[in-house]
């Protein structure tokens, strides 16, 4: 009964990117080869070499160091604003659930409604606009959209676990409405939210991008990939691998998660997983 | 314990269909109407009757897990309905429930130790890990499960496995009754008397009553020492076990019961006596609810609601033209 790796390539490329990533980020926090804030004129706007591997940019800052840093500034807008979106959303969903057809299970679905119609990350900028440019107020505005996609999801999900006998008999062993939600609706619906979660992770590392690069998201002189990408604009003609590398990690980041969100909903797909056995 | 275990008086639940309008509320049919009965300590009732027949909505009814539209639910004289939702809780250890499908009924994310363990936790919260473990494993022992079946999932046993552990749950708290909704309907005929076999165990050796719910009337003589025989959210005949399923005085009961494979006559003589039903055409308000099919039927039959009388052995029947 042995997993098959080699019927889920996605799922093995996506895992990778995904494990190298959190490794170069962890290492990031104890170890860089340069000081990422350490200005060094004489140095600007080197190529790759053996000294700077990934060549230095407009004030002489190592590239390498950069990225590493940045990585662990995306994982940590990606995780706290999925992890705010998942729990606040799920709640929501849940709560929206145990009262089907009420008025407000309508309320709760069409304020869901309302924000998904905006593009996500049009809806994190003009967030931002309004609560003021910082990385915790990104975390934030990319929360806010994560929400009713949880919202939804945990809805649909709950209802479908709700109808299963299992609850009536959880009712009729005497359990309260709050301990049945808790102890069979929430386990029973967790495959589906996880792999939404990761889903959801490559968007927010796309939206954390796109906010720095506006000036929105992390502040200079903290490290981002989409700040890093936003400096290297002017020098697009003559130093393009200033923008190649950080555009390259957002979009293996993107990649790699999306690989592994797909290869995990074919895994927690009941019918897919009927398929294989 | 005197007086009855369960009384149902008048119990009515009808459901929506279709959705209605803005300003009209869909319109209801009612799957229970007007349904009495009684339980006695120790005398099990089984409840008979097809697919539709509002059977199971009874069953969820006496289970507390549904409010009536009218009528009441009584349990040792107390009105489960008008308890408050804690009380109700705490009283669910005295009443218990067996579900139709092992497959749905079992949480698969749990193991067995956890599902059976359940309604203990709430009925005895003050137990600790062991004593809990010990109460499962005497439970599971009773209903024929290995010890090793304590830290195993749902999805590795068999359906009358898994009825077992159902079983097991239900019986933890030690309930006086068991309603049980087709316990075996799911379950390969081969493995259904077993099932059977334990229940009736169980009903001998731990002083249970059960309120049993079947479509199959064969299965139904093996457990109930009453029967009720529901039409249509009706109650068309009921009475001793024995009596009812000797002669049978309501047509639609008389048809289940020529239903029943006979293995000591021959097929072909069976076959001719049978008593036949026709095709089921429409319910019409305000008639007997098997005017449409019943080859007794009579003008007085599709305009008037036939009422539940009694006769002199003990049982009651809701027929204009009853069977001599």
């Amino acid at each position: 009964m042995g997993f098959a790796w080699y019927r889920h390539p996605g799922l093995v490329v996506g895992g990778a990117i995904a494990l190298a990533l959190m490794a170069i980020a962890a290492l990031g926090f104890v170890w860089t080869p340069f000081d990422p804030t350490r200005l060094a004129l004489p140095d600007r706007l080197q190529g790759p070499s053996a000294l700077h591997w990934l060549g230095t940019d407009h004030l002489g800052r190592d590239t390498v160091a950069r990225l590493m840093v940045g990585a662990g500034n995306s994982l940590k807008v990606g995780l706290l604003s999925v992890a705010l979106g998942l729990v606040a959303g799920t709640a929501l969903g849940t709560w929206a659930a145990s009262r089907n057809g009420s008025l407000l299970d309508e309320a709760v679905m069409r304020t869901n409604d309302f924000v998904l119609a905006f593009p996500a990350v049009l809806t994190a900028v003009m967030m931002v606009h309004l609560i003021g440019p910082g990385a915790a107020n990104a975390i934030l505005a990319i929360a806010v959209f994560n929400v009713p996609v949880f919202a939804r999801l945990a809805r649909s999900a709950a209802l479908q676990v709700r109808s299963r006998d299992f609850v009536l008999a959880a009712r009729a062993a005497g359990l309260t409405e709050t301990r049945i939600a808790i102890a069979h609706i929430l386990p029973n619906m967790a495959g589906l939210l996880v792999v939404q979660a990761t889903i959801q992770f490559a968007i927010a590392i796309l939206a954390e991008a796109g906010l720095s690069y506006l000036g929105l998201g992390t502040q200079p002189p903290a490290p981002s990939w989409g700040r890093m990408l936003y400096e290297a604009r002017t020098y697009m003609q003559t130093q393009p691998w200033l923008a190649i590398f950080p555009g390259a990690a957002i979009a293996l980041t993107v990649l790699g998660f999306n690989l592994l969100g797909d290869g995990l909903r074919d895994l927690v797909d009941p019918r897919a997983r009927r398929a294989r056995t | 314990m005197t007086g009855p275990l369960l009384v149902a008086e008048a119990l009515v639940r009808r459901y929506p269909v279709g959705r209605g309008g803005l300003f009209t509320p869909a319109a209801r049919v009612a799957a229970v109407d007007g349904v009495d009965f009684t339980v006695e300590p120790g005398v099990s009732l089984g409840i008979v009757g097809e697919s539709g027949s509002g059977k199971s909505t009874l069953a969820r009814l006496a289970m507390a897990l549904e409010r009536p539209d009218a009528g009441r639910i009584l349990f040792r004289g107390e009105d489960l309905n008008a308890l408050s939702a804690s009380d109700l809780r705490r009283r669910r250890r005295h009443f218990q429930m067996v579900f139709q499908d092992p497959y749905g009924s079992l949480d698969p994310r749990l193991t067995v130790e956890r599902i059976v363990a359940e309604p203990l936790t709430v009925a005895e919260p003050g137990f600790d890990r062991r004593a809990r473990r010990e109460r499962v494993l005497a439970i599971l022992e009773a209903v024929g499960l290995p010890t090793a079946a304590l830290h195993r999932y749902p999805h590795e046993f068999s359906g009358g496995q898994r009825q077992r552990v159902a079983i097991a749950r239900a019986l933890i708290t030690e309930p006086a009754l068991v309603v049980a909704d087709e316990p075996v309907s799911a379950l390969d005929v081969s493995v259904q008397a077993q099932v059977l076999n334990l229940l009736m165990d169980l009903k001998e050796r731990r002083g249970l009553t059960y309120l049993f719910i079947s479509h199959d009337l064969a299965v139904v003589e093996h457990v109930a020492d009453r029967v009720m025989v529901m039409l249509r959210g009706r109650v068309v005949e009921s009475g001793p076990a024995a009596v009812l399923f000797a002669r049978p005085v309501h047509p639609y009961t008389r048809a289940l019961v020529d239903a029943l494979p006979d293995f000591d006559a021959d097929p072909a003589d069976h076959a001719a006596g049978a008593f036949r039903l026709g095709e089921p055409g429409a319910a019409e308000a305000g008639a007997c609810p098997l005017a449409d099919r019943c080859p007794r039927a009579k003008a007085r039959c599709r305009a008037e609601m036939p009422m539940l009388r009694a006769l002199a052995d003990d049982r009651h029947v809701a027929c204009f033209e009853p069977l001599g």
